[in-house]
Parts: structure tokens; sequence; C-alpha cells
């Protein structure tokens, strides 16, 4: 008799524990400030490699996946959840989204949300993210999946099945006439790991209150930080440099990325 | 007539008709064949409004004229002039292949059809602007609305296209009447061509074989000696698939020039000149490259049976062609 009172109490508490914690679930906006070196990032305006060589950049997509806040003993919240973000574009969002799916369209580059997560109410020291499709999710039937995934997120690569991870396109400038140039990284190799967190100094904390955002710095000029095979520069001029599919130049632009976050203070 | 007919019935009955030893076309369970939804994606398939500044259509480089190939260009241009990187393969029986691309990275017609659509140098167009376009043109939406119950979708946009490029067959040429019995259909040259094609000397037949002549799977010809395209390893990242294309149907190569993935060989000749001595030294080379020792004869029968897979029929067949 005494254990069934004792298993029911127990089990009594346990859904008040849960309970309390499903109430203890808030939301939280990861924002992107999109930037070139110290400037906030206009897109359509020219810039200069560190070459010379001019170039805008005039959109900008990516995906936001497996997310987690980091805890103050190092370990990991994680949050589900598959956004896509677009600046200089529009993708549908008013239909129907894959389970935790999200779509943001920015209105401007600065302080835009890409990535809405639930999570436990509390203080983090950090957050860590892959911009990139899982790569359960990267390879399902695109005809049927929807959004943020599917062919209508002007995402979906049709000779690689699987979608673009991070699409940043813009124009330069090559013998005086206006060129495309484009990066378009995918495939599962190619999914970037952004890590903003920081145990020793306490310098990052994320406060998950239902109230305040993060926001995290995009600087694109770190794209051309450092050219392919040791090269100082990125030079545009050539074609391989300047349509980026793949291959080893994409390689660079990755690394290069790695680089490109930061925390905003 | 006859033809026609029994073509009707069996786009109505969910399948393509296909005559002699071709096998019945598959037909994706989610995209039946409907006489309307063919006639749809007829329309799509030539209208330069579906390129982002209404330049180009599907046909701009794949015309039917060359076995809907890009008119002796080595690769298409798309929008703003821009060259691509790779040669237009033909769309003749394309309903029976097994992917697409010349990697051979999509698995489908309709998914295939969003790589043209939205390449940056094709036709350049985003999914979301393409749907509000086509859905501004009241013929469009109305045309979509009748076929499709969920009406006009980049979806249903691809569906009509590949539905309309599942009719190309091609099926008709000398080679076929022979195999049906016509001895005369070919000349002597030709028939000892094919005899060549298909024996160990001209050694044509391990890659191309079959209805369709390609047996779709992936080689590096040796083409040049490194690989500038990757190929198949842009998919899968491995050293040892670098050059590596789908193999190509032949049917109506004579009119399909220039050829190889990257049109650089500009002539028949030059592509059995190539295959003869043995490719390139490249490191990825098929095992199956080497030296034949063919003679120039020899050469030139191996041409005639290669022209007498020309379907002239396919070229100047009405119900592919533009819609007036």
């Amino acid at each position: 008799m005494n254990k069934i009172v004792l298993t029911a109490t127990l089990g009594t508490l346990a859904l008040i524990g849960l309970s309390s914690a499903q109430n203890n679930m808030v939301k939280h906006d990861l924002k992107i400030y999109l930037r070139m070196g110290n400037a906030p990032l206009e897109l359509g305006k020219t810039y200069k490699t560190s070459g010379g060589m001019d170039y805008s950049v005039d959109l900008l997509k990516f995906y936001v996946s497996n997310v987690q806040l980091v805890k103050a003993d190092g370990s990991s919240q994680a949050v589900p959840g598959l956004s896509l973000a677009s600046f200089g574009d529009t993708a549908p969002s008013g239909g129907k989204l894959l389970e935790n799916g999200q779509v943001f369209n920015a209105k401007t580059t600065q302080n835009e949300t890409v990535f809405t997560l639930s999570a436990p109410s509390g203080d983090y020291k950090g957050i860590r993210f892959e911009v990139g499709v899982p790569k359960d999710l990267n390879h399902r039937e695109a005809s049927t999946i929807p959004m943020p995934l599917g062919l209508e997120s002007g995402m979906y690569w049709a000779w690689n099945p699987g979608y673009i991870f991070f699409r940043l396109e813009g124009k330069t400038m090559v013998d005086n006439k206006s060129q495309p140039w484009l990066l378009h990284m995918g495939t599962d190799n190619w999914r970037l790991n952004v890590n903003q967190f920081d145990l020793a100094t306490n310098k990052i904390k994320i406060s998950v209150d239902g109230k305040s955002s993060t926001t995290i710095n995009l600087d694109l000029e770190k794209i051309f930080s450092k050219g392919p095979n040791g090269a100082p520069t990125w030079d545009l001029k050539q074609p391989a440099l300047r349509v980026m599919h793949g291959g080893a130049n994409v390689g660079q632009a990755y690394l290069n990325l790695l680089g490109a976050w930061s925390m905003a203070q | 007539m006859k033809f026609t007919t029994a073509f009707t019935i069996c786009c109505l009955a969910g399948v393509v008709f296909a005559q002699g030893f071709f096998p019945v076309m598959p037909i994706p369970a989610d995209n039946p064949q409907t006489p309307e939804k063919i006639q749809l994606g007829r329309k799509l398939f030539y209208d330069a409004r579906l390129s982002a500044d209404n330049s180009i259509s599907c046909s701009s480089c794949h015309q039917q004229k060359f076995a809907f190939t890009n008119a002796g260009n080595a690769v298409s241009t798309g929008i703003r002039g821009q060259k691509g990187s790779r040669n237009a393969p033909t769309l003749g029986n394309v309903g029976w292949r097994k992917s697409l691309f010349w990697e051979g990275g999509s698995p489908s017609l309709e998914l295939q059809a969003m790589g043209p659509i939205t390449a940056h140098d094709e036709m350049g167009i985003e999914p979301s602007v393409l749907v509000a376009r086509l859905k501004g043109i009241p013929e469009y939406s109305k045309a979509f609305s009748s076929v499709f119950t969920d009406g006009l979708t980049m979806l249903n946009i691809t569906r009509a296209i590949a539905s309309f490029e599942r009719t190309l067959v091609s099926n008709r040429s000398p080679y076929d009447q022979y195999l049906a019995g016509d001895q005369k259909a070919m000349s002597k040259a030709a028939v000892r061509g094919m005899e060549l094609f298909f024996g160990e000397n001209g050694d044509c037949f391990h890659c191309h074989n079959g209805f369709n002549l390609t047996t779709e799977a992936l080689h590096n010809t040796a083409l040049q000696k490194t690989n500038p395209d990757l190929g198949l390893a842009r998919i899968t990242n491995r050293k040892s698939d670098e050059g590596k294309f789908k193999t190509p149907t032949i049917r109506n190569v004579a009119l399909t020039a220039p050829y190889m993935h990257d049109g650089s060989i500009p002539t028949l000749e030059k592509v059995l000149d190539h295959y003869n001595k043995g490719g390139e030294d490249n490191p990825n080379a098929d095992t199956l490259m080497r030296p034949l020792g063919l003679s120039k004869t020899e050469i030139s029968d191996l041409i005639e049976f290669l022209k007498a897979l020309t379907d002239v029929e396919f070229t100047r067949d009405p119900r592919f062609a533009a819609p007036k």
C-alpha cells in the first residue's frame, strides 16, 4: 500500500516537474547583423576586395540548424528546428512548414531574426549552430517536402540532390563589364559550424527570458580574406573564383567564413 | 496516324507508347501523363518567360531540329550572354534515363528541370518569382487550375515540363527499321559498322548498349590529361570519380555535334579518332579505354552506322514543335 502511495506521489511530482519545465520554455530570437568590416552591409553597394576589385553583395540566403545553447558546465541544450533566412530575396513563408521549420525574409541587413528558438529560461554561456541542412533532411524527396526546404525555397540544387546551405551572390566588374559572382556552398561536407561560447572569461552571457534576444555579426568582408591555394587575394577576374559551386575554391571560402562570425556587443 | 492514336491512348493510360524493343516508359505515380498536361508542358518548354529576363526558354538550348540539342554550340548561352560549361544533351528518349545531368545527380525529370530554370547562367529565375509571374498570365493560371488540383506551383511547373519531355520518343531511325526486319533500311557500310560497334574490335557496346544505346553508367573517357570538370566527384568528393560522366545515348548522334560533356570534339570523325587512340593519359581513365587499332575503312563504316541512328521524323514531328 505504501509503495502505491509513494509511486503515485513520485509520479505526481514528476508530472508537476515536467509541467513546470514546459512552462519555463520561452522563445528567444537569434538575430544577425550583416557587416562589411566595421560597417553595416548595404546590399547593392560597391565594395573592394583586398586586391582592389569592385564587388557588391545583392543576395544572401542560408539555413540555420542544430542550434544549441551552451550551459555553464559546458553541456548543451539542444534546440530543434531548421530555418531559412533570406536577405535580398523573398522566400514563400505563408504556406505549410516542415515540423519546427522557420522562414525569415529580412527587410534590412541589421538585427534581423534568422532563427527563433524555444528553450528553458535561464542564463547560458553561449550558442552554437550550423549553417546548413541536417544530413537526414538534405536528401529527402524534394518535390513534396514543405518549406523551408523544397523546390520553392530557392535553395534546391538540382544537379546534386540536396540544398545550397549558404548562397551569396553579387556583381563584380571584369574588363569594365558587370558580371555576376556567386558562392553556392552545400553538400554534406560543407556544413558550417558556428561556435560562440565562452566558459572561461564570462564575456558571453545569453539570457533566455522571453524578452531579450541574441545578436551575432556576420562579416561578409571575411569571405575574401584569403585566396585559394595560399593566394593573398581573391581574383574575381578568374571565372572559377567568380562562380563557385563546389571544389577547392569553396573550401577556401568555407575556411574564411568560419572566422566571419562574432557576438555583437 | 496509327501511332498518334496509340500514343494518345497510352498517354491516357499513364504510360508512353514505345515500339519495337523499347520497354514501357516508367511514369511517376504522382505525375501521370495526360494530354492536357503534356500540352501545358510543351507551352512552358517553348516559353522564354520562364527565364529571368524573358530571353531564353528550354527550347533555346534543346532545339528539335538538332534532336533537342544546341545547334552546334559546345556550351549553352544563358541570360545576359553568360556561357555555361557543359554541352546540352539530347532530350530524345529522356523519359527512360535513370538519372539526369552529366554526373547523374538528379533522380527525375521533374527535379532536373529546377536546374536550368534556376541556374544563374541559364534561365536564372527564382522559383518564387517564376510562380508569381506565371500566375499573372491568365492562360497559365487557367491551364494550371485545370490540370492540377493545387494549381500553379513550382512543382507543377516542373511536372508539366517533365510530362512533355516524356513524349520525346525517338525510335524511327533506319537502325530501328533494320531491327524490325527491313534488311534494306541500312547501307552495307552501316551494317558493317554495326557489327564493329557491337563487337570487341569496335568495343563501343560496353557503354552504348540496350534500346537507347547507353548503359547509363558513368565513365572517365580520358578526354584530357587532367579533369578540369570534376564530373561525378562534384557529388561524391572522391578523387577516383573525377572526370566521370554519364554515358549519353547516341541515338541521333549525327545531329548532336559537338560531342562529349564539354562539347570539345567537333565531329564524329574526331570522336572516333579519340577512342581509336585510347584517349589521353588521364589518371582516372576507364579500364575500357585502350587503343583500338581501327582502320580508316572501319572508322568510316562505324560513322555510317552512327548516321543510321538518325530519326528524321523525330526532328520534324509537329507534336514536339513549338505550339502555334
